[in-house]
């Protein structure tokens, strides 16, 4: 019984924090804390791939850019150049 | 960034600062796509990402004196975007996000995932399910996930542009994960041919 709950809090320890775990992203410590729970659970070490399948890929969005439109900076310069013609400065 | 990137960034910075809206122009060039990029990301929809990305050039050059040497250009103007971006959840104008379900962007990778092999469509099928599952998410957890994830940037840097504490931010990106993890399910994103 005292081995299930120490297992349960265990868990739930790292699982508020296996973002952190795979980000790099906990003290030495807790880091060696979580990965002596995420070896003996099954829940928290799919946990860790599936989180880290999900970084990958969305990492792979981020190659998938369109350039910026020409027209945002046309449309940007035309009014800047209206304000400060209001406001009497020269550009 | 290199030294000589930085030197030459400070004295357009200092420029633009004189009033020189050409050194502003260079800047706003330089930085541009990224900045399209995440808009383009939060509000999943290209005419009010340009709109909002013409905004935030216009208060990045009206603040350009609020600019401090000792911050990063690209930092200061990515949290104008973010902040240009919530402003235009608060008005709830992302109205022509829900009269286009599919966005444009996704519709030009549906279209060019017809000529290809069944394993690439599978790949285009999954990134499709994973657009759908962030554009799902709210603003804020959407923020979090396209600034570390998708644009790649650190805690840090992330947590500075959205304006929170560093454990605030990691704790709004973990609920985010696990949103787009419940929404996809952890086969799919387990397949093989995924990585």
């Amino acid at each position: 019984m005292l081995r299930f709950r120490s297992f349960q809090r265990e868990h739930r320890f790292a699982q508020a924090r296996l973002s952190r775990l795979i980000d790099g992203d906990l003290s030495r410590r807790t880091r060696l804390r979580l990965a002596r729970h995420v070896e003996e659970c099954p829940d928290c070490s799919r946990g860790v791939q599936v989180l880290r399948a999900l970084v990958r890929r969305s990492g792979l969005l981020g190659t998938q850019t369109d350039p910026m439109p020409e027209a945002v900076l046309a449309r940007f310069r035309d009014r800047a150049q209206q304000e400060a013609q209001m406001a009497g400065e020269p550009q | 960034m290199t030294s000589a990137e930085h030197l030459h960034e400070a004295r357009l910075i200092a420029q633009a600062q004189q009033g020189d809206l050409g050194a502003y122009e260079d800047l706003a060039r330089a930085h541009g796509d990224r900045i399209y990029a995440v808009i383009l990301r939060l509000v999943m929809n290209s005419a009010d990402a340009e709109d909002i990305a013409q905004e935030t050039l216009l208060r990045g050059w009206r603040g350009i004196n609020n600019f401090h040497a000792d911050a990063r250009f690209g930092t200061w103007i990515y949290r104008i975007a973010v902040n240009e971006s919530n402003r235009f959840f608060e008005r709830g104008a992302n109205r022509r996000r829900e009269q286009l379900p599919i966005h444009d962007h996704e519709a030009r990778l549906a279209a060019r995932a017809v000529d290809q092999p069944p394993a690439r469509a599978e790949l285009r099928e999954l990134e499709g399910a994973l657009r759908r599952a962030i554009e799902q998410l709210e603003p804020p957890y959407r923020t979090a996930l396209v600034l570390r994830d998708i644009e790649g940037l650190s805690t840090r840097e992330a947590a500075e542009i959205v304006g929170v504490r560093e454990g605030a931010f990691k704790s709004r990106l973990h609920q985010a994960r696990l949103r787009v993890r419940a929404a996809l399910g952890d086969e799919a994103l387990l397949a093989p041919g995924v990585d």
